[in-house]
C-alpha cells in the first residue's frame, strides 16, 4: 500500500509543523543542584512521568533519593538513596520509597504477597524511571530474568511478543496476583478465552483437557511445533489415545508420503490427526463423529 | 488512511485541554520515523517470515507525540501507518483525576501462502468439489491460509483526587480470513478452508475504593462472540461441518486487599462468577437430524466459580510467611443429546458433560539467614474432582519446594530451586466388567492419560549472576525436569528436560556494549502403545502377531539457540553501528522398537534451522535528526518427514498444502529519517 503510507507521512509532517517545538524546559528549583553534576539525567526526567506529574508540585529529586544535603559534601553512592546498580540499599528499602506515592494503586495491591516481591525485585529492576517513557520494555526487561521464556517466545511456533503485538503483562499481572503463574485472570483458560473466543464453546461434543487447561497441550510462549503445540501431532494425541484401529497404530518412518504399500498414511502425514479431527476442541454436530464434524 | 485521519482529529480535539488553560505554555515532544524499506523474498514461502508482520516494498512510518499542560498530559503513538501490522494508541491523563485510552490495532497471522484446493466457493461456507479441475492439481484454485485480526477500543478511568474510582472500557475484536481444517474420515479426508470471519465485542466495568491499606473493587466483563459461519459445508460428502458456536461471556468478580494488619500482614481475597452460554439448532448447522432425536435445539451452558484467599505475614523479623487456598467449580448444564445411530444404537453426550472442581491450598515461607542468605519452602496440596472424565475420576496432587538464594558477595548472586511433586489419581477402570480381550473396550485398562495419571516429578534450578567488573555481567541457568508417569501401561511413561541457558553484557569504556547469548534445551519423551485391530487381542500380554503388538518410542528434541549483539557508538564521527546476529536450530528424532521389529526410526521430526543477521548505520545528522541505514537478512529450513514428498490429492482424500513449504530466504535493505522535538 505505498499510496497509503505516502498520505500518512505526509499528514505527519504536516501535524508536527503546526504543533511546533516546546520552549526550554522547566527545572524544579531545589534540582538545580542535582544538575549540577546529573545535568543529562535532570534534563531527561523533566520529560518523564514523574517530572510531567509533579510539575507545579513541591516534588523534587530528594523526594526519592532523599536528602541531598551529605552527598552535596559527599559525592559518593553511600551518600544518597541509591536506585543503581550498586546500589546499597536493598529492594525493600529502595521500594518503600516508591510505594510511598504509589502504594494505593489498584495495580499494586497485592505486590506484598507477590512472587516478585519475595524474589526482591525492585520496582527499578524494571521501570526506567527517568525517561520519558516509563513503560516497562517488555518482552526484553522480563526476559532478563526468564530466559526460559525467551528461548521458547523466539522458537518457530509463538505468541507474536517478540513482534511487539502481545505483551508479557496482557496475560501476567507482575505486581501480583491470586492466580498460578501470577495470570490476569482466574485461570488459564478464562485467561486464553479473552483472545480465543471460538474456543469457549459451549460444545455438544467436549474434549476434556480442552476444558480442563489449554496448557495441558500447548505452550502459551512458544514451541517447535506448529500451533503452540508441547509435542508432536501424532504424538501428542497417542500420549492419551490407545484405541484399535489407527489411533493405536505406530505412525513411523515408513509411514510417510513416500511411504511402501500403502500411499501414505492419513494419521501421519501432512497435520497427522487434525487432517480428519479438524474439531478437536470441541464440536456443535448433533451426532458424535469424535470431532471430525 | 481513514484510520489515521481519524486518528489525527480525535488527537486534535483531545488537546485543546491543553491549550484552553491560560497561565502555562504547553510542551510538545515527540519524534517522527519515516522510511521506504526493499524486500526480496521467495513470494510462495513467505508466510513463516511474515508471520505477524506486513513486509513489502513500501514507506513505512512511525510517530510518537506527547503534549503535557500542567498536570494533563497525552501521548500519541501509531506504528507502521497505513500497513497491516499498523498500530495507535492515544492516551491522556490528568494525573489523580482521570484517564482515557484509545487504541486500535491490526495483527496479521499469515500461515501458508499458495494453498490449493480443487473446491469452487472458497472463502465462504459452501464448498463444492470442482469437477473442472479435480483431475489435475496445477488447475485447482490458489488461495493463502492468513486471518487478519483488527482490535479497537477504548478506556475511561474516573477518580477525581478521591480513593473512589470507577473504569469502563469497550473493545472490539474482528478476525477474517481463512485458516485450514481437516474434516472427513480415515479415507475419505478433506483439508479444507475455513471462512474465519469472527467478531468479539468486550464491555469490561470495575469500580472500586483504594486507600494506602484497603483496595476493594467490583469488575463485571461482558464479552459476545458471532460467527458469521455456523458450519462448512464438506465438498466431498455435502455434509455439514461445524464451526465454533456464538457464545456470551459474562463475568463479575469482587477483590479485596486489606494492608497494615498486625504482624506486618495483608489479607487478600477474590470471588468470581462467570457464565458462557451458547445455542444453536440443528438448522442453523443445516443438519439432518439423526433418528430418535430427543431436541433439534442445544443450549450450551457452563458455569464457573471462583474463590481465593490468601494472607501473608512477617510474624517474627526476617520471616515472611504466606497462607492460600483456591477454589475453582465448573458446572455444564448444557443440553443432553440423545439419538439413534446407523446401527440403531442409542448415543448421548450424557456421559461427556464435563464438570470439574478443584481446590487447592498452600503454605511457602521465607527465611533470612545471616551473610545475605534467604531461604525459602513451601508445601501445596490441589484436589481434583471429576464428572465424565473416561479414566482419572480424581487426582491429588502433594508438592514441596526449597529454595536458597545467597547475595553476599558483590560479584554473585546464586540461587538452587528443588521442587517435588507426587501426584495419586484415582484410576477408573472402564473395562473392569470387560473380560474378553479381543472387546475392543479391553485396552481401557491399561491407558493413563498424563495429565491426570499418577505421577512424580522432579524439577532443580540453578541460577548465578556473576558480575566480575562494573561493566561486564554474566548470567548462567541450567533447568532439569522429570515426569515419571509410574503406574502407566500404555501412554506417555516418562519425560525429561534440560535447559542450559547463558548471556552475557559487557560495556568497554562505554564505547561499545557487547552482549551475547546462549540456549540448549534437550527434550526426551517416552510413550508405549498397541496396535490391533478388529479381532485382535488388546491384552498387552497376549502373543505378537503382524498385526497386534506391543510397541513404544523415544522421542529426543534437542533445541540449541546462541547470538550475539555490537553496538559501536560514534565508530566514525557521527555514525553508529549496530549488529546482531542469532541463530536457532531444532533436530528431532523418533526411535521406535515393538514385539514384530519391523519399524522404522524417524530423523526428521520439525527439524528447522534459522538465522537471522540485522546491520544498522545511524548518521546523526544533526543533533535532533538521524538517518538509518538498514540490512536484515533471514533465513529459514525446515524439514519434517510428514511433509517430504508432499502429495496434494491421494486416493479420495485432498490435502491444500496448509503448512507445507515453509522454508524461507529473505533480504530487507531500508534506509529511515529519525526526527525528535
Amino acid at each position: 500500500m505505498p499510496n497509503t503510507g505516502k498520505k500518512s507521512l505526509l499528514l505527519i509532517i504536516v501535524m508536527t509543523l503546526f504543533w511546533g517545538v516546546s520552549p526550554a524546559m522547566e527545572v524544579q528549583a531545589d534540582s538545580i543542584a542535582c544538575a549540577d553534576c546529573h545535568e543529562k539525567i535532570t534534563a531527561d526526567f523533566q520529560d518523564s512521568y514523574h517530572g510531567r506529574a509533579w510539575t507545579g508540585k513541591k516534588h523534587s529529586c530528594q523526594s526519592c533519593h532523599g536528602d541531598t544535603a551529605r552527598h552535596l559534601d559527599d559525592p559518593s553512592q553511600e551518600s544518597i538513596l541509591s536506585f543503581g546498580e550498586k546500589s546499597r540499599q536493598t529492594a525493600d528499602e529502595l521500594n518503600k520509597m516508591c510505594l510511598g506515592c504509589h502504594e494505593s494503586s489498584s495495580h499494586i495491591s497485592l505486590w506484598d504477597m507477590s512472587k516478585h516481591n519475595s524474589n526482591d525485585l525492585a520496582c527499578i529492576n524494571c521501570h526506567d524511571i527517568h525517561t520519558r517513557k516509563s513503560e516497562v520494555a517488555q518482552p526484553k526487561v522480563c526476559f532478563n530474568c526468564h530466559s526460559s521464556v525467551r528461548m521458547d517466545a523466539g522458537k518457530i511456533s509463538h505468541h507474536p511478543i517478540v513482534e511487539g503485538k502481545i505483551e508479557c503483562s496482557d496475560c501476567h499481572n507482575t505486581h501480583g496476583s491470586l492466580s498460578h503463574g501470577m495470570l490476569v485472570e482466574d485461570d488459564i483458560n478464562q485467561l486464553c478465552y479473552r483472545c480465543h473466543a471460538e474456543k469457549r464453546g459451549p460444545f455438544v461434543w467436549e474434549h476434556p483437557p480442552v476444558e480442563e487447561d489449554c496448557s495441558i497441550c500447548h505452550a502459551p510462549h512458544g514451541s517447535r511445533h506448529e500451533n503452540l503445540m508441547k509435542e508432536k501431532v501424532s504424538n501428542l494425541c497417542q500420549d492419551c489415545h490407545n484405541a484399535n484401529l489407527h489411533s493405536g497404530r505406530a505412525y513411523d518412518g515408513d509411514a510417510g508420503f513416500a511411504a511402501t504399500g500403502r500411499a501414505g498414511n492419513i494419521g501421519f502425514i501432512a497435520r497427522s490427526c487434525l487432517n480428519c479431527h479438524g474439531n478437536i476442541h470441541g464440536s456443535t454436530h448433533f451426532e458424535n463423529h469424535v470431532y471430525t464434524r | 488512511m481513514k484510520k489515521g485521519v481519524y486518528s489525527l482529529v480525535i488527537f486534535s480535539l483531545l488537546t485543546s485541554p491543553a491549550f484552553a488553560a491560560e497561565d502555562e505554555e504547553a510542551k510538545v515532544r515527540g519524534s517522527i520515523e519515516a522510511g521506504y524499506r526493499v524486500v526480496d523474498d521467495q513470494d510462495n514461502n513467505r508466510a513463516h517470515f511474515i508471520e505477524f508482520k506486513d513486509r513489502d516494498d513500501d514507506f513505512f512510518t512511525s510517530f510518537d507525540l506527547s503534549v503535557q499542560k500542567g498536570s494533563y498530559y497525552l501521548d500519541f503513538m501509531g506504528n507502521e501507518l497505513g500497513l497491516n501490522d499498523q498500530s495507535y494508541l492515544l492516551k491522556g491523563t490528568n494525573y489523580g483525576k482521570f484517564s482515557y485510552e484509545f487504541f486500535y490495532e491490526e495483527t496479521p497471522h499469515n500461515m501458508s501462502f499458495d494453498a490449493k484446493a480443487p473446491y469452487t466457493g472458497i472463502g465462504s461456507q459452501d464448498l463444492d468439489i470442482d469437477n473442472s479441475t479435480i483431475g489435475s492439481v496445477a488447475d485447482w484454485s490458489s488461495f493463502d491460509y492468513s486471518v487478519d485480526r483488527k482490535e479497537f477500543g477504548a478506556q475511561v478511568e474516573i477518580s477525581m483526587d478521591t480513593p473512589f474510582y470507577v473504569n469502563v472500557g469497550v473493545q472490539r475484536r474482528q478476525q477474517d480470513g481463512i485458516k485450514p481444517l481437516g474434516g472427513g474420515s480415515f479415507w475419505l479426508n478433506m483439508e479444507m478452508p475455513e471462512p474465519v470471519d469472527y467478531t468479539t465485542d468486550d464491555i469490561t466495568f470495575q469500580g472500586g475504593y483504594r486507600n494506602k491499606n484497603l483496595h476493594a473493587s467490583v469488575q463485571g466483563y461482558w464479552s459476545t462472540f458471532d460467527n458469521t459461519n455456523k458450519y462448512l459445508t464438506q465438498p466431498n460428502t455435502g455434509e455439514s461441518q461445524t464451526l465454533p458456536p456464538d457464545n456470551d461471556y459474562r463475568k463479575l468478580s469482587a477483590n479485596l486487599s486489606w494492608r497494615g494488619l498486625p504482624y506486618q500482614s495483608m489479607l487478600a481475597v477474590r470471588t468470581s462468577y462467570s457464565k458462557i452460554e451458547s445455542h444453536f439448532s440443528v438448522d442453523d448447522l443445516n443438519l439432518t437430524a439423526p433418528a430418535a432425536l430427543n431436541t433439534d435445539t442445544f443450549d450450551g451452558d457452563v458455569t464457573y466459580t471462583q474463590g481465593s484467599i490468601a494472607l501473608s505475614s512477617r510474624p517474627i523479623a526476617d520471616l515472611d510467611t504466606k497462607i492460600y487456598f483456591n477454589f475453582l467449580d465448573k458446572e455444564n448444564d448444557s443440553s443432553v443429546i440423545r439419538y439413534q445411530d446407523v446401527r440403531g444404537l442409542d448415543v448421548s453426550n450424557a456421559d461427556q458433560i464435563f464438570d470439574y472442581e478443584k481446590n487447592n491450598a498452600g503454605l511457602d515461607v521465607g527465611y533470612d539467614l545471616a551473610r545475605h542468605t534467604k531461604l525459602a519452602a513451601g508445601y501445596e496440596y490441589l484436589d481434583v474432582d471429576r464428572r465424565n472424565r473416561d479414566d482419572a475420576e480424581a487426582n491429588t496432587d502433594h508438592s514441596l519446594f526449597f529454595q536458597i538464594k545467597n547475595t553476599s558477595l558483590d560479584f554473585l548472586t546464586a540461587k538452587l530451586r528443588y521442587k517435588r511433586l507426587e501426584r495419586n489419581s484415582d484410576f477408573d477402570n472402564k473395562s473392569a466388567g470387560v473380560n474378553d480381550p479381543t472387546d475392543e473396550d479391553y485396552i481401557k485398562r491399561y491407558i493413563r492419560r498424563y495429565d491426570a495419571t499418577d505421577k512424580s516429578m522432579d524439577e532443580i534450578k540453578l541460577s548465578l549472576e556473576i558480575y566480575p567488573m562494573d561493566q561486564l555481567d554474566f548470567g548462567f541457568e541450567y533447568a532439569y525436569k522429570i515426569n515419571d508417569y509410574d503406574e502407566t501401561n500404555l501412554g506417555l511413561t516418562e519425560d525429561k528436560h534440560h535447559e542450559f541457558y547463558a548471556d552475557f553484557v559487557w560495556r568497554a569504556a562505554k564505547k561499545v556494549t557487547l552482549s551475547g547469548f546462549a540456549g540448549y534445551e534437550m527434550t526426551e519423551a517416552d510413550s508405549s502403545h498397541r496396535q490391533f485391530g478388529a479381532g485382535d487381542s488388546a491384552s498387552i500380554d497376549a502373543v505378537p502377531t503382524s498385526t497386534s503388538f506391543n510397541w513404544s518410542n523415544e522421542r529426543d528434541d534437542d533445541f540449541i539457540t546462541y547470538g550475539l549483539a555490537i553496538n559501536l557508538p560514534d565508530i566514525i564521527e557521527k555514525v553508529s553501528l549496530n549488529i546482531s546476529w542469532q541463530y536457532q536450530e531444532s533436530d528431532g528424532e523418533i526411535n521406535f522398537s515393538s514385539q514384530d521389529g519391523t519399524l522404522e526410526d524417524i530423523n526428521q521430526s520439525d527439524d528447522y534451522d534459522k538465522q537471522e543477521l540485522e546491520i544498522k548505520a545511524i548518521y546523526a545528522l544533526r543533533q535532533d535528526t538521524d538517518i538509518t541505514l538498514g540490512y536484515l537478512y533471514e533465513k529459514y529450513d525446515y524439514d519434517d518427514l510428514q511433509y517430504d514428498d508432499y502429495e496434494y490429492s491421494q486416493t479420495g482424500s485432498y490435502l491444500t498444502g496448509a503448512y507445507y513449504e515453509q522454508s524461507y530466504e529473505a533480504n530487507v535493505g531500508y534506509l529511515m529519517v529519525a526526527y525528535r522535538f
